[in-house]
């Protein structure tokens, strides 16, 4: 049955989100691919952590450091989306899927071969200090963990960095 | 250059990337329109990553796939005889005609079509998430903003809102469309409605991944469901219908008198899927306790067939007379809520906002009751007006649920489900007597819980055996002399790999990210997402465990749980942490 028309509701954004966004946007789109290994799905992954910043946005604002939330679930999403990823390739290769997809060539490809092999916090961890030059306690803040932890992570991941890299130049 | 160089400059490389690639105005209306949306962004991404292969570090070349550019373009139309229905595997034209309804972004939860390419022009439909019957027709527009429009034609039943002739022709916004992939080519008259049942040539369906479910109802008192398979190999294993032990024919091919209620046909094999359930009637896709999928249909019915057509799943129902279950858009119980003195109890399935489902009871004038809840996958046992259950993390699926509230007074009841996202199914109940009093945690429990948190926070520790032992689950376990565990640092287990996290592993952080927590006493161990586990070597318990749990968290890879036994002297003796493994 044909019925009246419907207005619908234009969306807007406040300001500050507005700004928080497009300051946060590249940077948030470069951790998740330090994290989640792929560019291509970093930038739905930073998109997916602001939007859930929008929604929120009355909380979140009221934050002293609304940044760190946002890294903070950037990088759960980035990680979540590696398991993922992880158990649908053992699927993949039991049941003779497509192969992986080889990286290019290229000294930046020698890097994030090692960096791939790192485990996930210690990832996570390299990625915010250099990516951001975040100090150990902003880490520490961003991951969850205590700053002691947050120093094992960066020093056994910068070790293994420097021993692959070295073994592999 | 030195190696500390070489990745500094690496990541250094990757930043100046994204801030030249990233199209931050364009990511800017993205979020706005997601205002009110689940948020599947993420999920959305990952299938689009399965589909085109498992590739690590794509942090090269290829390009983020547009929402309205297929991973895989879809079959060609067919006609409206069996024997037509094209394999899976023919080769797709190369201009995609077909598409749904994107299942998050949608403003106001559905996709206006209008009368023109312009986002004020008059609303003729209201498509609703999955929405599959778009056929686009050629003609696209692109507006200022940069969003792409769509000139399009329906080609399934749908609520019209405006005046207009038929057929029903509009546009679309193209950022929410998502091309139908190969093998979902199914309409209404393709097939015929629930006849026959060996008639149609069936196929091996050819991937592992489900790709979308979609239903209609196709006839009077008939209702088809659909489940398309993208490209790919073929599910292994199926099961047979009933308690899925047995095995069966690959590919089915079943024509069932008095169909088991609810009908599950469960695919061992399948780990992950995307698309929507027809929660309206009665169908969901559901992620089982040991993370594979099933399709249970709640909605009763006579006779069922089911088949393989063309690397789809095709199930007939023709209904019953029987009383159906309550069901909701996005929550559904099995069967009618139980109750019993002073108490209701409800099993369901659900497909939560953000993963928790909110569970509440209020009186008929509308007033939320205080009353005990506990729940599978649960948080434990506490007294509050509402609960909140995380399902999984996981929200293009449906999990299963299970519900206890007790310590309610006679009277007449609704039982709440709140998912977030859409209506609350609401189901009427009424209690005729009072209950006993339900067990709740010892104040010992809640005392020794709350000095757990405030060591993990900054102070002193609660009294320790004179040896702790620390495990992960069952797997791994260590011990400490009660010295040591004043140090936080020896509450670390420095092991590798455990539910699928990488360590260390501190038995701390849980209770310092989330101090919020509950309290509860029981034998088996919780797990978000999934069954109690029992793995407790409940022959050596002397006590029961104080179970520790997290409120509030918005995902299951949020959770924790760490359990607690004491000795005789009431000293911490073991403490198991326990996480969620995806």
């Amino acid at each position: 049955m044909w019925k009246g028309v419907e207005s619908v509701e234009l969306v807007t954004s406040p300001p500050e989100y507005e700004d928080f966004y497009r300051r946060e946007y590249p940077a948030m789109v470069a951790l998740a691919a330090a994290v989640s290994g792929s560019f291509a799905a970093a930038e739905d992954l930073a998109q997916e952590a602001l939007t859930r910043a929008f929604r929120r946005w009355g909380r979140i604002s009221t934050y002293d450091r609304p940044g760190a939330w946002l890294r903070r679930v950037t990088i759960n999403l980035a990680l979540s989306r590696r398991r993922r990823l992880a158990s649908e390739a053992r699927l993949r290769l039991r049941l003779g899927g497509p192969p992986l997809v080889e990286p290019p060539e290229g000294d930046e490809t020698h890097v994030w071969i090692a960096v791939r092999r790192l485990p996930a916090r210690q990832r996570a961890a390299i990625a915010l200090y250099y990516l951001e030059d975040r100090s150990v306690a902003e880490i520490a803040d961003i991951l969850g963990c205590s700053e002691a932890t947050t120093r094992v992570h960066l020093h056994r991941g910068r070790t293994k960095l420097a021993t692959m890299l070295e073994h592999d130049p | 250059m030195k190696a500390e160089d070489r990745v500094r400059a690496a990541y250094r490389a990757l930043a100046e990337r994204a801030a030249r690639q990233a199209d931050v105005e364009a990511g800017l209306r993205r979020a706005m329109r997601a205002r009110r949306v689940a948020p599947a962004a993420a999920a959305v991404a990952v299938v689009v990553g399965l589909i085109g292969g498992a590739a690590w570090l794509g942090l090269f070349p290829a390009a983020p796939e547009p929402a309205s550019t297929p991973a895989t373009t879809p079959a060609p139309q067919t006609s409206s005889t069996t024997s037509s229905i094209p394999p899976a595997t023919n080769p797709p034209p190369a201009v995609p005609d077909r598409y749904r309804v994107a299942t998050d972004g949608l403003p106001d939860g559905a996709l206006p079509l209008r009368t023109a390419p312009d986002p004020t022009a008059p609303v003729i439909a209201e498509l609703p998430p999955a929405y599959a019957g778009i056929r686009r027709l050629g003609e696209t527009q692109t507006l200022d903003d940069g969003s792409v429009w769509y000139r399009v034609r329906l080609t399934e039943p749908v609520t019209v809102v405006a005046d207009g002739d038929e057929p029903i022709v509009g546009w679309l916004d193209s950022t929410y469309l998502v091309p139908l992939p190969e093998g979902l080519a199914v309409t209404n008259a393709e097939l015929e409605p629930c006849e026959g049942g060996t008639d149609f040539e069936a196929t091996n369906p050819t991937s592992v991944f489900v790709s979308s479910l979609r239903m209609a109802a196709v006839a009077e008192g008939c209702t088809r469901i659909v489940v398309g398979f993208s490209s790919g190999d073929a599910p292994s294993g199926w099961s047979d219908i009933g308690d899925g032990t047995a095995p069966a024919a690959s590919p089915p091919s079943w024509r069932i008198l008095q169909a088991p209620w609810p009908l599950i046909i469960h695919f061992p094999d399948l780990t992950s899927a995307w698309g929507d359930a027809a929660g309206e009637a009665g169908a969901y896709l559901v992620r089982q306790p040991d993370r594979s999928l099933a399709l249970v249909v709640t909605r009763p019915a006579d006779e069922v067939w089911v088949r393989t057509i063309g690397g789809r799943l095709v199930v007939d129902l023709r209904e019953a007379s029987r009383p159906q279950p309550p069901w909701g858009p996005a929550a559904a119980l099995l069967r009618a809520p139980f109750t019993g003195p002073g108490r209701v109890e409800a099993t369901g399935l659900a497909r939560p906002f953000e993963a928790n489902l909110a569970v509440w009871v209020e009186s008929e004038d509308g007033t939320v009751q205080e009353a005990v809840f506990s729940g599978s996958p649960t948080l434990g046992t506490h007294r509050t007006d509402r609960y909140a259950i995380p399902t999984n993390d996981w929200l293009e699926a449906w999990a299963p649920f299970a519900v206890r509230v007790e310590d309610l007074a006679p009277g007449e009841y609704r039982l709440v489900f709140d998912t977030g996202g859409q209506e609350p199914l609401s189901v009427p109940f009424t209690l005729q007597r009072s209950g006993p009093a339900p067990e709740v945690p010892s104040d010992e429990a809640n005392e020794l819980a709350r000095r757990l948190v405030d060591f993990a926070t900054g102070g002193t520790p609660p009294p320790m055996a004179d040896e702790v032992t620390l495990r992960l689950a069952d797997q791994v376990s260590i011990s400490h002399p009660a010295t040591a565990m004043t140090d936080p640092s020896n509450w670390v287990v420095d092991d590798a790999l455990f539910a699928g996290r990488v360590g260390p592993f501190d038995l701390l952080d849980g209770l310092r990210r989330w101090p919020n927590i509950t309290v509860s006493e029981r034998r088996t161990s919780p797990r978000c997402g999934g069954r109690p586990a029992d793995w407790w070597p409940t022959e050596t318990l002397l006590q029961l465990p104080v179970v520790i749990e997290p409120v509030g968290v918005e995902s299951c890879l949020e959770w924790y749980s760490l359990s607690v036994l004491v000795d005789g002297n009431g000293a911490v003796a073991e403490l198991v942490l326990d996480l969620y493994e995806p």
